[in-house]
């Protein structure tokens, strides 16, 4: 009975042994690398409508013109702990006007930086911008009129928006 | 002593023809090859967009063989990150029945790869070519720039 039980023994030892030699299981692997590129794209709906100086009240600067028919639009995706800013230019100075925007930054999209003068270096007018993708963001522009110059038509100037790391 | 030695040689014997040949367990393996590689916003949205929510890969971005002397067999899938993306998610799917002795059948719709098993597909037999489609959810453009990597398990067993 005793020679019995441990054959027992050593065989369930050896089946054991043998049940492990045998893969009853097997794994493969495969890898996936997915890589999210940085996007910085910018555009605006198209031109403003004309800014027409009109008649003044006598003494008085001509009153100020504005423009709030186009819109901008950006998508964004920075690197983690850097953000983007919209920096805006003219190419050069209306004489006698100065020109200003304003341009709106909904919902978790950069922080509007309110009305800035357009100059021919670049200011700030959207900052803090990070991962987000926003349209239809009104640009308002202001004409001011600074001072009294011979009158004249059809001036026209490029306004540069740039999307940008913000320093 | 010759009687005691026979007796455990013969308890051996019928130990290893039960274990090898009545169904207890059988030699199986599996092999993948393939892997997939995807640059999500290249090229980049239209300004105001935001990506496509989705991304797929070629249907036979893998191929998966599986050999299993005899019995029925499973395989699961799961995926273990190296870096990763909470929005992200992982789903694979079985785009080809493969080929060879054995049959195959389940994993033809998307199922998640999470951290842990998951039933993919079943069959029995020995199966290769056994194409395998993989799909991303989650992109958007809150998802940094950056580059993801998990790696996939496919793990077959006796049933």
């Amino acid at each position: 009975m005793k020679v019995l039980a441990k054959t027992l023994l050593v065989a369930g030892v050896i089946v054991g042994l043998i049940s492990a030699a045998i893969a009853t299981t097997d794994t493969a692997t495969s890898t996936v690398t997915i890589t999210f590129s940085e996007i910085s794209e910018l555009a605006v709906s198209g031109d403003p409508g004309t800014l027409t100086i009109g008649t003044a009240t006598a003494g008085s600067l001509p009153a100020d013109q504005t423009d709030a028919t186009t819109t901008m639009a950006w998508t964004s995706s920075v690197a983690a702990g850097t953000t983007r800013k919209i920096t805006g230019s003219i190419a050069s100075l209306f004489s006698g006007i100065d020109l200003y925007a304003t341009v709106t930054a909904g919902g978790g999209s950069g922080t509007s930086a309110g009305e800035q003068k357009l100059i021919v270096t670049d200011t700030d007018f959207v900052t803090g911008i990070g991962n987000c993708n926003t349209s239809g963001e009104t640009i308002t522009f202001r004409a001011n009129v600074t001072s009294i110059v011979a009158p004249y038509t059809s001036t026209q100037k490029v306004v540069t928006w740039t999307l940008t790391e913000d320093s | 002593m010759r009687k005691k030695k026979a007796v455990t040689c013969t308890l051996l014997a019928v130990s290893a023809v039960f274990v090898c040949s009545g169904g207890l367990c059988w030699a199986i393996s599996i092999s993948a090859t393939g892997s997939w590689s995807e640059t999500i916003g290249s090229p980049p949205p239209a300004a105001g967009s935001d990506l496509p929510n989705t991304c797929e890969s070629t249907t036979n971005v893998i191929s998966i063989n599986i050999t299993a002397t005899s019995d029925n067999w499973g395989l699961t899938v799961k995926k273990i990150n190296s870096k990763w993306h909470d929005n992200l998610h992982l789903w694979v799917k079985r785009t080809s029945d493969g080929s060879g002795s054995g049959s195959i059948s389940g994993g033809s719709s998307y199922i998640e790869a999470t951290d842990i098993d998951n039933d993919f597909f079943n069959g029995n037999d020995d199966r290769s070519g056994i194409n395998i489609q993989l799909k991303l959810t989650g992109i958007s453009i809150q998802v940094p720039p950056d580059t993801y990597t998990a790696t996939v398990y496919y793990t077959v067993s006796d049933q």
